[in-house]
């Protein structure tokens, strides 16, 4: 795993936990709120100390080794690690993901699997986010 | 549907029935949602002169459309039940991350009827409902109760439960939910009352939105209107609720010494910065309720010689009742009190306020230490304050004469003790002087639970000089005029309600900052429903005409809506409001003429009624 440079940066010092980068994400990619089908995740491991957990667009794309359908690409104009329509929901990206920053989801009926795509350029969880504990 | 997920949970504890039904879409077009959609239920399931603690109370969890969205503050939901401390209908607001996992799991509202036989608890797992054995949990406090659940069923699950003050049907018992409290009113004391330790909830489903773009862009401009409010944005972001006793002491509206006075001589010592700054005994967190821009919730710890306490979170009102108001400025105090009612699950608010008047009576020789297991409880004294509100949790000793409330108390004791009892309609006012607001006397007055802060908190406008524009408030309003037309305060308390029942917090609106013609613009992107400021308001004096019509079936008259006598009788020693008293007639004949209040019923009229689309309500009560 190489991490990228182009990606959701975080600050978990000033993270207060509130889920809005969460709730934005899940909305502005399915048009819904799902608290399980989000790019980034919050969580608490110890009180009042919050770890994100979000894709850190790596630049030897390790999800994108096992994938059967070849479906996992670079985006020419964010530069984000991107899952394309073909997903067949098999879920051998997510396990490949040495941090975990991919969600199997399923929506409409169809499984897939679901991660941070910069919003195409502009991420929505960095500008709801009220701390500025996310930045890009 | 879009936003609301149009199904209601219904858990019948006296026989273990579960069934589902659709949202009532009449109780959704008239009161929204939320805190309108619990009094709707009251009102037509419960008998309107049901004792608090007997089974025919209903206890709701009523989530709003908003409730689980990105929208600023959308953790909201109100509980609703009829109060055993007010014995009005009751509606406690809590955040946390609980409503929102309702959501998810599937349901609007859960409603609790009936009592189990033994301590009982309730799983909710998406479809998966039961109600389990709690007779392990009995007996353990809040934090414990919360630790065992989720070591037994997983940490992603979110609880809400009481301590031992809701299992001992204290009047003050509230319901916790994550160091978050559905505080007033005893919400705690009913659950406590059906033997329902807990509520454990983890879902796992979606909050549809029907215009995802608009939404998405309507949002944007309330988290605009909340980020460009300095203050909000500056020292509330900032220390949290605590920034605000400041500038309460200076506008002379800091209870002090169970309100003898309103300004405190050692406020120095309380200012929020200097609890942050003491990292020697001190260590503070942030830890937001749901989408909160805001985040005002701030846990904190406190380092002692030989443990770290676990104090949990220090706001304004809980600082301000059991600091100034009890005469006390050490932080470490005021830390160990908030912890023992943290861990028994009482009101701070009206905790603090009860040890206040207890001190006030001490000092006046009404009760002696004989009363109070050997405290000596003068005003000032720390230490037999935690005591007394550790004993008070648990019902030990001294502790049970007081953990119903000072005017339970008050009636026990006899003599002239209810002459300092701070209550109205049996509810402990809180933290704000009405010497100093003209609104604040009306809205701790006139609000249907009880003497709350939150219906309205209108001070700002009043006392501290905000407007607001977009509610009609447009010039200066006058804090000492109380025959000034109050048309402009229904206005905003409606607003305030609004919140309630959309599911977001009033810390949106206390100083002024979010457009109610942006939160209708949320709403119809939310849910495909076109509304705009007017129906918003009129959905809250609909909820507001509901909770009045229900508080006068069970006896509560113009008189119910007075203050204390120290108001109209002793003039406001400090400040901006010195010398002043309070006109509680004119000021409440002005409001009711502002609401279509008849002046002696103090409920809207028939023709308000009518006017409101709600005949069937005024039909009922005979009008």
């Amino acid at each position: 795993m190489k991490p990228g440079v182009i990606k959701v940066k975080v600050n978990p010092d000033q993270c207060q936990g509130c889920r809005a980068c969460e709730s934005v994400c899940s909305l502005f990619h399915l048009g819904q709120v799902m608290p399980d089908a989000t790019g980034i995740r919050i969580s608490e491991p110890s009180l009042g100390h919050f770890e994100q957990t979000v894709c850190q667009q790596c630049i030897d794309m390790v999800c994108a080794e096992p994938c059967p359908v070849d479906t996992i690409s670079r985006d020419a104009y964010s530069g984000a690690v991107v899952i394309g329509e073909n997903c067949i929901g098999c879920g051998k990206c997510a396990e490949a993901c040495p941090i975990g920053a991919i969600s199997m989801i399923t929506t409409d009926g169809k499984k897939m699997a679901f991660k941070c795509d910069l919003c195409g350029g502009l991420p929505e969880c960095v500008k709801i986010c009220p701390r500025e504990a996310l930045g890009w | 549907m879009y936003g609301y997920v149009d199904k209601v949970l219904r858990i019948d504890l006296t026989s273990g029935s579960i069934s589902n039904e659709p949202l009532n879409q009449e109780y959704m077009k008239r009161y929204l949602g939320g805190e309108g959609y619990g009094m709707a239920l009251l009102w037509d399931e419960v008998p309107h002169d049901a004792d608090p603690f007997s089974p025919d109370n209903m206890l709701s969890f009523n989530t709003g459309p908003l409730t689980g969205t990105p929208m600023a503050s959308a953790s909201r939901m109100s509980i609703n039940f009829i109060s055993p401390l007010s014995n009005t209908m009751g509606a406690s607001n809590i955040g946390s991350h609980l409503g929102a996992e309702i959501k998810f799991s599937g349901y609007d509202t859960i409603i609790f009827s009936g009592a189990a036989k033994g301590p009982v608890y309730a799983l909710i797992h998406n479809d998966q409902v039961e109600i389990r054995d709690a007779s392990h949990l009995w007996g353990k406090d809040t934090r414990e109760t919360t630790e065992a659940l989720l070591e037994e069923l997983g940490d992603n699950y979110k609880i809400a439960c009481i301590g031992q003050g809701g299992e001992n049907l204290s009047k003050l018992a509230c319901i916790f939910s994550d160091d978050c409290f559905a505080g007033r009113g005893g919400a705690g004391a009913v659950m406590g009352s059906k033997n329902l330790k807990a509520v454990a909830v983890k879902g796992t489903g979606a909050v549809l939105v029907k215009d995802k773009d608009s939404f998405l862009a309507a949002n944007k401009e309330a988290i605009e209107e909340i980020r460009s409010e300095e203050y909000t944005w500056g020292a509330v972001h900032g220390y949290g609720t605590p920034a605000w006793i400041g500038g309460v002491d200076e506008c002379g509206m800091l209870p002090t010494r169970n309100f003898r006075e309103n300004a405190f001589d050692e406020i120095e010592k309380l200012l929020p910065y200097n609890l942050w700054n003491d990292t020697d005994n001190f260590e503070i967190r942030r830890r937001a309720c749901y989408s909160c821009q805001l985040g005002c919730h701030k846990y904190v710890t406190m380092k002692t010689e030989t443990d770290d306490v676990p104090v949990g979170e220090l706001e304004y009102e809980t600082i301000a009742a059991l600091g100034p108001r009890c005469g006390v400025s050490d932080y470490r105090d005021i830390s160990m009190a908030n912890y023992y009612l943290t861990l028994h699950g009482l009101d701070t608010i009206s905790a603090g306020a009860t040890v206040s008047a207890a001190m006030e009576w001490y000092e006046e020789g009404l009760i002696g230490k004989e009363d109070l297991d050997g405290l000596e409880l003068n005003f000032g004294n720390g230490k037999a304050m935690v005591e007394l509100i550790r004993k008070m949790g648990l019902r030990e000793g001294a502790g049970d004469l007081f953990s119903d409330g000072s005017e339970v108390a008050a009636r026990r004791i006899g003599k002239s003790t209810l002459d300092y009892t701070m209550t109205v309609k049996g509810m402990e006012i809180s933290a704000s002087d009405p010497r100093g607001s003209s609104a604040m006397t009306i809205a701790f007055g006139t609000s249907e639970r009880g003497a709350c802060h939150m219906r309205p908190y209108a001070g700002t406008i009043d006392a501290f000089g905000y407007l607001y524009p977009d509610l009609g408030v447009t010039e200066a309003k006058d804090p000492f005029d109380d025959n000034e037309d109050k048309t402009w305060l229904k206005a905003v308390k409606e607003f305030f309600v609004v919140t309630n029942l959309i599911g977001i917090c009033d810390f949106n609106v206390i100083n002024c900052e979010l457009k109610a013609s942006t939160l209708a613009k949320i709403y119809t992107a939310l849910t495909g429903i076109e509304t705009d400021k007017d129906e918003l308001l009129r959905k809250a004096e609909r909820t507001i005409a509901l909770e009045r019509a229900f508080n006068y079936e069970r006896g509560f008259r113009r008189a119910d809506d007075r203050l204390p006598k120290r108001f109209m009788k002793e003039a406001a020693p400090y400040g901006p409001p010195k010398g002043r008293t309070v006109d509680m007639e004119t000021a409440l004949t002005r409001f009711y003429e502002a609401c279509s209040y008849d002046q002696e019923t103090a409920i809207p009229t028939a023709e308000k009624f009518t006017q409101l689309g709600m005949e069937d309500i005024s039909r009922q009560l005979s009008l």
